[in-house]
């Protein structure tokens, strides 16, 4: 299993979303390395190295997560609040993506510790300015602290 | 002496010195004589008054309306005339008036005795009075003092001055006492004994009853006296009373509630019966019963459930047939029951909670409460009224509406709503990401690929694009009009100046426009701000959108006072409408022009309707194709 450094993780289950999203942010040249997980379950699985990513080093952690929350098997609520509970793990930005700002799981969102999230916009142009932006904060100027950088 | 002598006696002046009150009449009733003893109670003098008409002489009090003095003495003097009779008169009122003109008060008891001629025919009257002012005036202050049932006090008071003896205080007692009373001996039914009220009650005059029989006279009549005699001989223990009829003088009947007991007197049996007139009583408890009828007949008939409950026991007392029908019981099963009886324990304890809040505040209670009845459960609306006698609850009423219907309607509403909540709530979501796809290839095609597309490619691809743009724009006003229904507006006052400055800054940051605005004093309202924000912003959008292709749009906004409205008005000079199309304008995806002509999605105004009725206003529009149109909206002042 490769165990370079992850810039980003992207959990999306629908794969016109996630490589519009991933189009997005290699046109703003922000991610090297993305991993595109396509459910929660992956999602855990892969960060916790279990099942299929057993043999992973469980302290090759992401550097930002955005997460999708309406997704088969394990949702994007569920993926957020294992994490933000996890001692190790909580420190990981984690941007979610939604459909919708009228999205009730918005505000869930916040109570489980999200760091920030994007409503994904009809027009490909706003969602690349919207994706280079949250990228730029979260990657080069949002430091993490130390002992999780 | 003998009879040959009596020529020889002084006949008038035994006459006039006799000890008691005579006059002598001539049957043109002319004063022919009178006793000095009468000349003195009368306050007369003989020479003044003899040779004059009686009435002439003695006048009724001019101040006294109700005098009958003068016709009740002349009835009686018509009567012995007529009948060559004596004819004693009741006690009776007749004033004196003195040397000076003021009339003195006196009560007389006048007898009036003819004498007849040598033709046997009336010659003379002899009247006969005795002044009884005295006693009538004690016997009225004692009536007074009884009827405050001083009974006991006043004999005592009137024994202990050594006034009386036991005899005569029971006499005193006997006849003012306000109930009529007669004392009848058994064995003959010979009347020996009546008091004033009886007089009063039977229009009998004690003189014409004595010595008679109750069933001569009819006072009680014989199946009565029998009813009477048996109870007492047959149950002399009990309490004896009985409601009977009575016949009096007059012929009108009277409703008499009796009672009765054994007296021995002089070794004879006589029956005591006191008699009061409940007449009027009855009349009443006649009256009150029709009147009782009535609103039984109300109760019974109106739909509503009905019910009366004893305040203490809270047992039900009364259930009308709507109640019987509702319950599935009929009224036997109810009554005498508690809501115990009936219902699952948990929902008496509320509804006994709820009666026991009712009666103890005695404040009228409005609920809405389930309740299993017979044939399932109902929903009921209630109102609970305690009904209190002398400051205590005695009763408690309850009318119940049967809302089950409009109850099950209620909740398929919010069952509605919920499953739209759940429609919006993936029309926002699922409907986006193909979208989102259609748009994101489209524009990567055109990005990646422009070079190799030649140019009817390229504007074919810029069609897909402009309506996924489109979808995507209809799908979130969708949203936003479909969110308006259900949210609550939060009232404030709102500086309608204000906020019309601010939207349109707003717009002019958003759209390039040449437009002109003139903004008049507006009136403030009470309203959503959030809400009025967008109606403000979406007319004069509209105003702004549909003006822009004149030379000088110029958009004018006012308001004034209508009533108890405030109406607002957005008028612009720009491409106006048919008024033929006024009622398309404020329906959903209702547009009057083309997309080529004007973008938008139809749902600007529908918005703004929705807005303006939630706030219990109004909004209409007026227009000309090509020279501009006014939108109004009204709100009331609150």
């Amino acid at each position: 299993m490769d165990n370079s450094i992850i810039e980003i993780l992207l959990v999306e289950d629908n794969p016109d979303d996630a490589e519009l999203t991933i189009r997005a942010l290699k046109k703003n040249g922000i991610a090297n390395n993305i991993v595109h997980l396509r459910d929660g379950a992956e999602a855990l699985d892969f960060i916790f190295c279990e099942g299929q990513f057993s043999a992973r080093d469980r302290n090759n952690r992401p550097r930002l997560i955005l997460l999708d929350l309406k997704m088969p098997k394990v949702n994007g609520l569920e993926v957020l609040e294992r994490l933000k509970k996890d001692p190790h793990t909580s420190g990981i930005p984690i941007v979610v993506l939604t459909s919708s700002k009228e999205d009730p799981d918005v505000a869930s969102c916040y109570k489980l510790g999200v760091n920030s999230y994007i409503v994904k916009p009809v027009g490909f142009e706003n969602f690349t300015q919207s994706i280079a932006q949250l990228g730029v904060y979260w990657l080069l100027l949002n430091h993490l602290p130390e002992n999780l950088g | 002496m003998s009879l040959l002598q009596t020529e020889c006696i002084n006949f008038p002046a035994l006459f006039e010195h006799a000890p008691d009150l005579y006059l002598l009449l001539g049957v043109d009733f002319t004063i022919l004589n009178a006793s000095n003893a009468y000349l003195k109670a009368t306050l007369t003098k003989r020479d003044e008054i003899i040779g004059r008409g009686l009435f002439e002489v003695f006048p009724d009090n001019p101040g006294d309306p109700l005098a009958d003095g003068v016709s009740n003495l002349r009835a009686s003097l018509n009567e012995v005339l007529d009948k060559n009779k004596p004819h004693k008169m009741p006690v009776q009122k007749y004033d004196i008036s003195r040397p000076d003109g003021i009339f003195e008060v006196r009560y007389w008891s006048p007898l009036n005795t003819p004498v007849p001629g040598p033709d046997n025919k009336v010659q003379y009257i002899i009247h006969r009075v005795e002044d009884v002012t005295e006693q009538v005036n004690n016997e009225k202050l004692l009536a007074l003092e009884l009827q405050k049932g001083k009974y006991h006090e006043i004999a005592e008071e009137l024994h202990k001055k050594d006034l009386l003896d036991s005899e005569n205080r029971f006499s005193i007692i006997f006849n003012l006492c306000p109930v009529a009373i007669i004392k009848v001996r058994v064995n003959t039914g010979e009347i020996k004994r009546v008091n004033m009220a009886f007089e009063k009650l039977f229009l009998l005059d004690r003189h014409d009853v004595i010595g008679k029989t109750a069933t001569e006279l009819n006072v009680l009549s014989r199946q009565v006296l029998a009813d009477i005699t048996h109870r007492l001989f047959e149950h002399p223990a009990d309490m004896l009373e009985m409601e009977f009829d009575v016949v009096i003088s007059n012929g009108e009947k009277r409703n008499v509630l009796a009672s009765f007991d054994i007296i021995e007197v002089d070794k004879q049996k006589n029956i005591l019966v006191a008699l009061m007139d409940i007449t009027h009583r009855k009349q009443m408890e006649v009256a009150l019963k029709e009147a009782n009828s009535f609103l039984d007949t109300v109760l019974e008939n109106i739909p509503n459930m009905v019910f009366v409950k004893d305040a203490s026991s809270l047992k039900f007392l009364r259930f009308n047939k709507a109640g019987e029908s509702l319950l599935g019981y009929n009224s036997e099963a109810l009554l005498g029951k508690n809501d115990y009886d009936f219902f699952p324990q948990e929902q008496a304890d509320f509804f006994v909670a709820k009666d026991r809040e009712v009666l103890d505040s005695g404040k009228l209670l409005d609920i809405e409460e389930p309740i299993q009845t017979n044939k399932g459960e109902r929903w009921l609306h209630t109102k609970k009224i305690p009904v209190a006698q002398n400051g205590n609850p005695v009763y408690l009423i309850g009318i119940s509406e049967d809302i089950t219907d409009k109850k099950r309607q209620q909740d398929a509403i919010l069952e509605l709503n919920k499953e739209l909540d759940s429609f919006s709530y993936s029309v926002s979501h699922d409907l986006r990401a193909p979208l989102r796809a259609v748009t994101g290839f489209a524009e990567m095609l055109e990005a990646d690929y422009a070079s190799v597309l030649d140019e009817a490619g390229r504007r074919l691809l810029s069609r897909i694009s402009a309506n996924a743009a489109r979808m995507g724009k209809l799908i979130d006003d969708l949203l936003a009009f479909s969110k308006l229904g259900r949210k609550e507006i939060q009232r404030k006052t709102i500086e309608m100046g204000a906020l019309v400055s601010t939207v349109i800054s707003d717009l002019m940051r958003a759209k390039v426009s040449e437009a002109k605005f003139v903004v008049h004093k507006l009136d403030n309202i009470s309203g959503d701000k959030e809400l009025m924000t967008q109606v403000l912003f979406n007319l004069l959008g509209n105003a702004v959108k549909y003006s822009s292709k004149k030379e000088s749009p110029v958009i004018e906004i006012t308001s004034q006072r209508s009533g108890n409205d405030v109406v607002y008005s957005i008028k612009d000079n720009g491409a106006g409408f048919d008024m033929k199309y006024a009622d398309k304008l404020f329906g959903v995806f209702q547009r009057l022009h083309r997309v080529d002509e004007f973008e938008g999605t139809g749902v600007g105004l529908a918005i703004v309707q929705r807005i303006i009725k939630k706030h219990e206003g109004r909004v209409w529009a007026e227009g000309r194709l090509n020279e501009g149109a006014t939108f109004y909206f009204s709100v009331p002042i609150l």
